[in-house]
């Protein structure tokens, strides 16, 4: 644990460096306020710091308050260090964010122990944000596959169509189906099965941009969004991205099976202002089409003016 | 029977009270030594120069280090005197300080001499 010490008068820091040398803390030794709040505010700073009260241009109450303006920052544990013992003084110091105290001249052993009680809560405080992250993760993907979930994705293309639209980009919405899934799991198991779901869903991440959104929407259905794409490459983007989950027969507990992957596509830069579920909509219905046209292949969704917005053209190619 | 009085004047330093704060590390306490003697002196200086410029801010701040310092070298005498003093020029006692500082000035004299003659006996008896 790396501990910062803040202390202007030097027979006093002397006497810190040795102790918590012997303790075998890693330390960061500065002379003064203004310090001490550079190095507790700078990423990856130390979080846990023994402050004097009394220092020079910033005093350690101040220290304490710029720190815990950081709301965003992992927890730094703050012990004053005081020559003040009025209950005033001991309200006022915790009052600006000291976690605890200690009068001077300090007693090795106290300082040791309410260090170790400072690391205490410094691990608690690591393990519910552990937990809360991990709570967030599970909130936002799926479990099999660790893709985003429905949920998030939704949310995300929203955000995402919005930003398209102000900034007249196009996104392409692509809706993929794993053919005759269900039959995967019939003849093979459902443990083949999310060998399949899971082949599927690294074959899907390893072929877009890190910038992208890949997502399981549902059962054997994935959501893929291409942001910020060329209108003219993308449908064969998305082509090429659909063919990698038929490329080569994924390895599954009941050995290779070979799967393939039927879409629908949608630019939004071919469509007006739509909402979110429309959009998906519409390039579901292009997925219906290339399902009805043998599977295995891509269909767009392409609006037709006279009949209006909404109207898929069964097309036979990529490129509409 | 006449009773005869004996003036013991007391150290300036707990000596037992310092070995035990260094841990009875005579390399830290020579550290310490002679970080004392090349910052008492400054400081010294710091307060009489503020006193005689009866700025009182600057004596509270120059006399609350000095008490850290010497609480921290046992040397408790003084170290209340620092703190009387501190008191005093927050309550902007000018005329108090500054009749105060004499003495205060001979208790901090004392601080390096008693120090290193504990130190050259300690090392006199290790040797």
């Amino acid at each position: 644990m790396r501990i910062l010490i803040a202390e202007d008068e030097a027979i006093s820091r002397r006497l810190l460096v040795r102790t918590l040398e012997h303790a075998g803390y890693e330390m960061v030794v500065v002379d003064n306020g203004a310090k001490a709040c550079r190095e507790l505010c700078r990423e990856g700073g130390p979080r846990l710091a023994l402050l004097d009260w009394m220092m020079p241009e910033v005093d350690g109450l101040a220290v304490c308050r710029e720190v815990r303006k950081r709301s965003d920052h992992p927890y730094v544990y703050i012990v004053l260090l005081t020559a003040k013992e009025s209950k005033e003084d001991v309200v006022a110091g915790l009052e600006s964010g000291a976690d605890d105290y200690l009068t001077k001249p300090f007693h090795p052993d106290e300082l040791k122990a309410r260090l170790r009680a400072g690391i205490r809560v410094l691990d608690l405080e690591d393990k519910l944000v552990e937990a809360r992250e991990e709570m967030r993760y599970r909130a936002t993907h799926d479990s099999l596959t660790a893709l985003l979930n429905r949920g998030v994705v939704m949310d995300l293309l929203g955000r995402e169509l919005a930003r398209s639209q102000r900034e007249r980009n196009c996104t392409a919405v692509m809706f993929g189906d794993l053919d005759h899934f269900k039959s995967i799991n019939d003849n093979h198991g459902h443990a083949a099965g999310d060998d399949v779901l899971r082949e599927v869903a690294k074959r899907l991440i390893g072929s877009v941009r890190s910038y992208d959104f890949v997502s399981r929407f549902g059962g054997e259905e994935f959501l893929v969004v291409l942001n910020n794409c060329d209108p003219v490459s993308a449908p064969f983007r998305a082509e090429q991205i659909r063919q990698t989950i038929g490329a080569k027969p994924i390895q599954t507990v009941a050995g290779p099976l070979q799967v393939t992957m039927s879409a629908g596509l949608l630019l939004t830069s071919e469509w007006g202002i739509l909402a979110t579920e429309q959009i998906l909509g519409e390039a579901d219905a292009a997925l219906y089409l290339a399902k009805s046209a043998g599977r295995n292949c891509l269909r767009r969704a392409i609006p037709v003016a006279a009949d209006g917005a909404g109207v898929i053209l069964n097309s036979s190619n990529v490129s509409g | 029977m006449a009773q005869r009085h004996v003036h013991v004047q007391a150290a300036a330093v707990e000596i037992g009270e310092l070995l035990a704060r260094v841990g009875h590390d005579r390399e830290l306490l020579r550290e310490l030594v002679e970080i004392t003697r090349e910052d008492l002196p400054r400081l010294t200086e710091a307060l009489r120069a503020a006193t005689i410029a009866g700025d009182m801010s600057e004596v509270a701040a120059i006399a609350h280090t000095l008490k850290g310092m010497l609480s921290n070298l046992a040397g408790n005498r003084a170290a209340a005197s620092a703190s009387q003093i501190e008191q005093l020029a927050k309550n902007k006692a000018v005329d108090e300080v500054t009749e105060r500082m004499a003495t205060f000035e001979a208790e901090l004299g004392t601080i390096v001499p008693e120090l290193e003659s504990h130190l050259a006996e300690t090392e006199r008896c290790e040797s």
